[in-house]
């Protein structure tokens, strides 16, 4: 498996002293408080984790911070990929000016789970927007009820639901 | 009964006045709509270019016609049962995204070893058929989109011999759902390898005879050759995985980096383009192809010495604590967490699931590779003209049922 080892990272643990390094024989993940999050992923693509893989979070309503945010990186010159996990009540960085992938990743994100991200200009619900009740995918979303009289009359796409091109 | 839920309201004169105040705000006045039903944007997808005059100034994409909310459904199903779902986010190439689900359980069971070798080659050779079927559905849209219509009936009548082919092993055609957690549904049927055999015997010349028609024809060259150029850097700024990212020179293979079922046991090359244009990423594709052909044989040639009698399915070392069943039903994950991927012909589809033990996945999440192709789409298309728009479309290849889930 091409996760990457804890010896990796040890320059890492230097700079960022908050940084828990967590090698499981299925996942390497980072842990790192939201406020060191941009730095760290930024000290990553100049490592070599500059291939944007994925984003999102796992809900844990009964926790507090609730949600868990995840990275997924890939170093293509050495062949290793990590994982850099964050908690969060309800807001995020952006890192859309890292990866642009991000901001599609973001975007999904904010729709399903209603998740903020902080410094971006783009407001889309990109899958679902008005047509059933933002974070849907939440854990405590009661997902056998569907609201009614809630589908998208299609002339109201403009601003809502689209990714911006530039 | 409530009707409501049936209809979609009609706009209100409001509605239109703020879409009409929105419109004016924008870079360009003519606005081109394109989709969300057309042949072109392959899938229910739709498109606006803002133009001036054949130029587009401005791409914006709107998805979302297709989302059926699959991770979430995730969570309330038990993981054999989420296999059908695998099925029908990219529908030309469920046999890929079953095979990158199963292995991403069997990862996160720890019973990648225990899947008996015949099941492994089977999967392998399932998958790269569904590949070359794949591959066969984009050549034939992309040709008919640049208005080679000969070219896609070649490659349907191709397709089909590998839909028959599947049909005779799977039972199915489209929603295939063959591999199961621990091997595959059944064992080939009597006479599969000899028509699989024959296949791949063909296959190679028909392919070169689609090579000559199209690779150096004039029209092609000029519709393709230096459109919709994708360099390296944009490859990981972009997120992008698959033919797409290896036609700009990244040689990002799952099958090669993380190798599963019986990739680690056969050759193949990985083909890598030099200019990451359109032409390119047809090259690489119709290339892949070939390489397909090469780990199929492979595959035949293991299972033909394999004895009728072995087994395709994992036998569990303690069913007590591990029960596995081609049902999957009481199969009980362990807590962990996971994320694999499997190589895809639109790219990497990624499963990351947490399980905090049980039946049923705490959370899925899908990395659909069409989605982060997808992404680059407007770059491409700005000033860019009209037509270049359905070249470079199909030359990312995205599949709808993927990108939204």
């Amino acid at each position: 498996m091409p996760w990457a080892k804890e010896e990796d990272f040890l320059e890492l643990k230097k700079k960022f002293k908050d940084l828990q390094i967590e090698v499981k024989p299925t996942i390497t993940n980072l842990h790192i408080p939201k406020h060191e999050l941009i730095e760290l992923l930024k000290d990553l693509k100049q490592m070599g984790y500059k291939l944007f893989i994925d984003h999102s979070v796992v809900d844990f309503p009964e926790r507090s911070p609730r949600f868990q945010a995840f990275y997924i990186l890939y170093n293509v010159d050495e062949r290793k990929r990590v994982v850099v996990k964050t908690w969060t009540d309800g807001t995020l960085p952006s890192i859309e000016k890292l990866w642009f992938a991000g901001k599609w990743a973001e975007r999904e994100c904010y729709d399903m789970f209603g998740i903020k991200y902080e410094g971006t200009k783009t407001w889309c619900a990109p899958l679902c927007g008005k047509l059933i009740s933002i974070t849907h995918s939440g854990r405590t979303f009661p997902w056998k009820v569907m609201p009614t009289n809630t589908f998208r009359p299609s002339m109201k796409f403009c601003g809502v639901i689209t990714y911006r091109g530039s | 009964m409530n009707y409501d839920r049936m209809h979609t309201p009609v706009p209100t004169l409001e509605d239109l006045e703020i879409t009409e105040k929105r419109r004016l705000k924008k870079k360009a006045q003519l606005v081109l709509n394109w989709g969300p039903l057309h042949p072109g944007t392959h899938g229910t997808m739709w498109f606006l270019f803002d133009l001036e005059g054949e130029r587009v100034v401005q791409c914006d994409v709107i998805l979302g016609q297709l989302h059926r909310g699959v991770e979430k459904l995730a969570e309330n199903e038990m993981y054999n049962q989420f296999l059908v779902y695998t099925d029908r986010m990219d529908y030309i190439s469920a046999l890929c995204s079953n095979q990158a689900w199963v292995v991403a359980v069997e990862r996160l069971l720890g019973i990648e070893d225990l899947v008996p070798e015949k099941a492994k080659y089977i999967r392998t050779m399932m998958s790269e058929l569904q590949r070359i079927n794949s591959h066969l559905l984009w050549l034939g849209t992309y040709a008919l989109d640049i208005g080679a219509l000969t070219i896609f009936l070649y490659a349907f009548k191709e397709r089909e011999k590998i839909m028959d082919i599947i049909e005779g092993i799977t039972g199915a055609r489209l929603t295939i759902s063959y591999p199961r957690i621990g091997g595959v549904r059944m064992d080939l049927p009597e006479g599969a390898l000899e028509v699989i055999k024959a296949f791949v015997k063909r296959f190679p010349k028909e392919l070169k005879d689609w090579e000559t028609i199209l690779s150096r024809n004039r029209i092609w060259l000029r519709r393709n050759v230096g459109v919709g150029i994708i360099e390296k850097e944009d490859v990981y700024y972009y997120g992008l995985t698959g033919a797409v990212a290896r036609a700009s020179g990244v040689p990002y293979d799952i099958r090669k980096f993380e190798p599963y079922d019986a990739y680690p046991w056969v050759e193949f090359d990985v083909p890598v383009g030099e200019n990451g244009d359109v032409y390119d990423r047809y090259l690489v594709r119709l290339e892949e192809m070939r390489q397909s052909i090469r780990i199929i044989e492979q595959c035949v040639s293991k299972l033909e010495k394999m004895p009728k009698s072995a087994p395709f399915f994992a036998e569990s070392p303690d069913p007590k604590k591990l029960k596995l069943s081609l049902d999957g039903i009481g199969l009980k994950v362990p807590e962990g967490e996971i994320y694999s991927s499997g190589e895809n012909p639109r790219g990497e589809l990624g499963f990351y699931i947490y399980s905090t033990g049980g039946v049923k996945p705490y959370r899925v999440k899908i990395r659909p590779g069409s989605m982060y192709n997808l992404c680059i789409y407007p770059k491409l298309m700005k000033d860019r003209v009209i037509a270049d728009a359905v070249a470079i479309l199909a030359s990312l290849d995205p599949v709808v049922g993927e990108i939204d889930r």
